[in-house]
């Protein structure tokens, strides 16, 4: 409302403007204001002056106009057909042409009162320029935006159709220092961090608890313990797994001492998994089975200490170059029959023996550990599985009297979703320096 | 006396624009269009009566026995149409009591070796169509066709050509121009957009689609999804045309992009990788609807619209504005940015709202016909536009039509 004293003002400056002039200011302010809310742009009093023209056609083929200033006349001349779209005017008009002669020659009587003669489209036919922007690049915020928006649709996804009431995991892993270790547990550090689940880690070191071991958990990010077990990783290649046993065991003593609840799963660090093998582990009742994959197509040359597994040496006339895997087999009614586990897939190093199946395919029920708990029908309580082999938990399947009572997960033992590769540094690697 | 009186006059002038504005607002938008539910799911039956005329094999049945393929291609709802109409509860065989009247003619089956049909026997085919059915019956002469309504899926609808500008030179074939045309193609401002035109969407198969279904819990991981041509090499060579540069802008800004999942294969997983997808870009071709825009909405994937002044598939009862997201061409450089500027509560409510079953179900033409499919949907809108206007009923012998207006190769008999 600041008008009326400046127009005032003005008026007492200039005293040119009289009272008709601007009533007529103001009505053609007030028209053109209409005429914007009606078009949809705004129009300055120039347009005024371009009433008259046909340049309103240039307007409109701004796009077209623009490509065609750097083809010009080559365009014409290669590709006739479009040099009536060209000159855009000539096509609006024939656009327009078109429709006024339909209407005044038919003369359509409409249901609804007939529209009103509509301006040509923005977009017309021909050459259009193809927008390039000088910075194609993606941007890292929005790119960081977008994976937020994924992470966040997935989980919606993940409440809508999925139960909700998620089961912690209580994951077991033995390990030992060494020169590979942070690069094995930094691998099962980062997959640990995909888990969408909540989860409890257990280390169980052999060699008690040393300092490396310890700088590399603090940096997970995820809750672990961490349990020391006096006897130190013996040297032979041979000798670890049946040592890897007992840590576990002494894993499984942890949870039960502490009444830990949840689904135990046995994460070694050779292990890869698949973020469905988590989702699948969730549907265990009381033992479930996995079909794990073994990549150990390769051979072991012995040295003295610890040898890189090559490729190469030893091809495939020792070992099948055919997929290896450990799992559960299924009859047609998806019941578990038993276990493929061929011999020469007998895990690495050869192991023998009821313990040749991988303790990482199989997940069970914590409660299945804890002291009292009364056992369902078929499984063998903690004390009962540790009188099976000396004192210490040979495999999960020790829990179970009847391995069909397995129950087998990852669309019955047929999606592999698990791999095992075992390597190890040589002894006189260095990796990585700390 | 003057200035005291300004401040009125202004505010005075302020109002009246303002509720002229409000008032030129509703009549430029045209009516408020009733987005609910219900209209989705209403039942034409009962609300109208169709009469199919009977035309000759040479029509209909033997034009699909000359070339199976029609009945895959995206044109095929013409068949299906027929097909549907002939066993619904709609048809009547008493003409006199008929408000719609439909004529079997499929225009879109003369197919190329590629499968690509062409369109230059089509008017002379619905020209002679409708004389058959003019000089047979007399309620085509009734109202010149006011009350007939033909299904015309091709690129440009009743221009019948593929391309815009020779569509644009036709111009809507003069016979049906009082007609009811239900076609696949609508932008508006264009000539071959014909008012009050039932725009559907192409035929997809139904049962093709529903085979490659994969489990809603299967997480969305990827961002954008797009497959399909960016250049058209065999007929524009150098780009700008194909699309109005449109494809060849997405392909050049984002190809490097590794949120977008852009490639000119068909992939065996197509439908299964659209329903881990988020976006699902459905950007203008050689006309400004696709097939995507149907898959996109199947497959819960939001589509990222790219079609100036595009009219899409029954827009009075779908609300498009709800379930997608619109660019205008001019602005596909600045997609990422506008992609990921939407904030995470209206993607999942887009993505909620394109969850309403009725809205998957008014895009498909199943055979056979199931409850709210686009057949339905056909009809419901056949149904809003009556009752018929007494003003279509021409006087006796009266003509407004002019048979001997177009170009002179569709005068020819066919």
């Amino acid at each position: 409302m600041a008008k009326p004293s400046r127009s005032r003002s003005r008026v007492a400056s200039y005293g040119v403007l009289d009272g008709a002039s601007r009533l007529f200011r103001k009505f053609f302010h007030g028209l053109l204001c209409l005429a914007a809310l009606v078009l949809g742009f705004r129009l300055s009093g120039e347009a005024v002056l371009f009433l008259g023209t046909s340049s309103k056609d240039a307007l409109f083929n701004r796009r077209s106009s623009i490509g065609l200033h750097l083809e010009g006349i080559d365009v014409a001349l290669k590709f006739p057909y479009i040099t009536e779209a060209t000159q855009g005017s000539s096509l609006a008009d024939l656009k327009l042409h078109g429709r006024n002669t339909s209407q005044s020659t038919d003369n359509q009587v409409k249901q609804q009162p007939p529209p009103p003669q509509r301006k040509s489209s923005r977009v017309n036919v021909g050459r259009h320029e193809i927008l390039i922007r000088s910075q194609p690049h993606p941007d890292p915020l929005q790119s960081f935006t977008a994976h937020n928006l994924l992470k966040l649709v997935q989980h919606e996804q993940m409440l809508l159709y999925e139960s909700e009431e998620y089961k912690r995991f209580l994951v077991v892993t033995p390990t030992f220092a060494r020169t590979f270790q942070a690069l094995h547990l930094t691998c099962l550090i980062h997959t640990l961090r995909t888990v969408p689940f909540p989860l409890t880690w257990i280390v169980v070191e052999a060699g008690g608890v040393s300092h490396e071991t310890a700088a590399l958990l603090s940096t997970s990010q995820v809750s672990f313990h961490h349990v020391g077990f006096p006897e130190a990783m013996p040297v032979p290649l041979e000798q670890r797994p049946q040592m890897e046993v007992r840590l576990r065991t002494e894993g499984l003593r942890f949870i039960r001492e502490k009444k830990l609840d949840g689904i135990v799963i046995f994460m070694d660090d050779s292990i890869t998994y698949s973020s469905d093998f988590f989702k699948e582990a969730q549907k265990t009742k009381w033992i479930g089975g996995f079909s794990v994959g073994l990549l150990s197509d390769f051979s072991v040359t012995k040295d003295a200490g610890e040898t890189l597994v090559s490729a190469n040496e030893k091809s495939s006339s020792s070992m099948p170059s055919t997929l290896q895997l450990q799992g559960p087999v299924c009859d047609r009614s998806e019941h578990m029959i038993g276990w493929f586990a061929p011999v020469e897939a007998a895990g690495d190093f050869g192991l023998q023996g009821r313990g040749a199946l991988e303790w990482a395919g199989f997940s069970l029920n914590g409660k299945l550990l804890w002291e009292g708990y009364e056992m369902p029908a078929g499984f063998r309580s903690w004390n009962e599985g540790l009188k099976q082999s000396e004192n210490f938990i040979q495999s999960p399947l020790d829990f179970v009297q009847n391995s069909t009572l397995v129950e087998p997960l990852g669309d019955c033992g047929r999606s592999i979703l698990l791999w095992q590769l075992r390597t190890e540094a040589r002894a006189d690697s260095k990796f990585p320096s700390r | 006396m003057e200035a005291a009186l300004w401040p009125w006059l202004h505010l005075l002038t302020l109002m009246c624009i303002f509720i002229s504005g409000t008032l030129a607002f509703d009549t430029v938008r045209g009516t408020k269009p009733s987005i609910t539910n219900d209209t989705l799911r209403d039942d034409p039956v009962g609300r109208l009566k169709v009469y199919v005329y009977e035309l000759p094999t040479r029509y209909n049945k033997e034009v699909v026995e000359r070339d199976e393929r029609c009945l895959a291609h995206m044109f095929a709802a013409e068949i299906f149409l027929h097909e549907f109409l002939l066993s619904s509860p709609v048809r009547t065989l008493k003409p006199e009591e008929a408000d719609w009247f439909f004529t079997p003619v499929y225009t879109t089956c003369d197919l190329t070796k590629n499968g690509l049909p062409l369109p230059f026997k089509s008017p002379r085919m619905m020209r002679s169509a409708i004389h058959y059915i003019s000089t047979q019956w007399p309620y085509w002469n009734r109202t010149e066709g006011a009350d007939h309504f033909f299904i015309v899926p091709h690129d440009f609808g009743a221009c019948f050509h593929y391309k815009e500008e020779k569509a644009i030179e036709r111009g809507i074939l003069r016979v049906l121009r009082r007609s009811t045309l239900v076609q696949t193609f609508g932008q508006s401002y264009h000539v071959c957009m014909q008012q009050g035109s039932i725009v559907v969407p192409p035929y997809a198969p139904t049962k093709r689609i529903m085979e490659h279904l994969i489990p809603p819990s299967t997480p969305r991981s990827i961002f954008a999804y797009f497959r399909g041509l960016f250049y058209d090499v065999g007929n524009d060579p150098e780009g700008g045309y194909y699309a109005r540069g449109a494809r060849a802008s997405i392909w050049e800004n984002f190809k490097n992009n590794p949120l977008f999942d852009l490639s000119t294969e068909h992939p065996a997983t197509y439908y299964e990788d659209m329903q881990r997808a988020i976006f699902c870009l459905c950007p203008l071709g050689w006309a400004p609807w696709s097939p995507r825009l149907v898959e996109a909405v199947v497959f819960g994937c939001i589509p990222v619209i790219i079609a100036d002044d595009i009219v899409l598939p029954f827009a009075d009862v779908i609300p498009w504005i709800e379930i997608g997201v619109f660019l205008a061409e001019d602005d596909v450089p600045k997609l990422d940015t506008i992609l990921a500027s939407l904030s995470a509560t209206e993607v999942l409510k887009k993505q909620k709202a394109l969850a309403n079953v009725s809205i998957k179900q008014a895009m498909l033409f199943p055979q056979p016909s199931l409850p709210n499919d686009g057949f339905h949907q056909i009809l419901n809108g056949l149904a809003r536009k009556l009752p018929h206007h007494p003003s279509i009923y021409l006087q006796e012998g009266t003509r407004v039509l002019n048979w001997t207006a177009g170009p002179p190769a569709d005068l020819q008999p066919w």
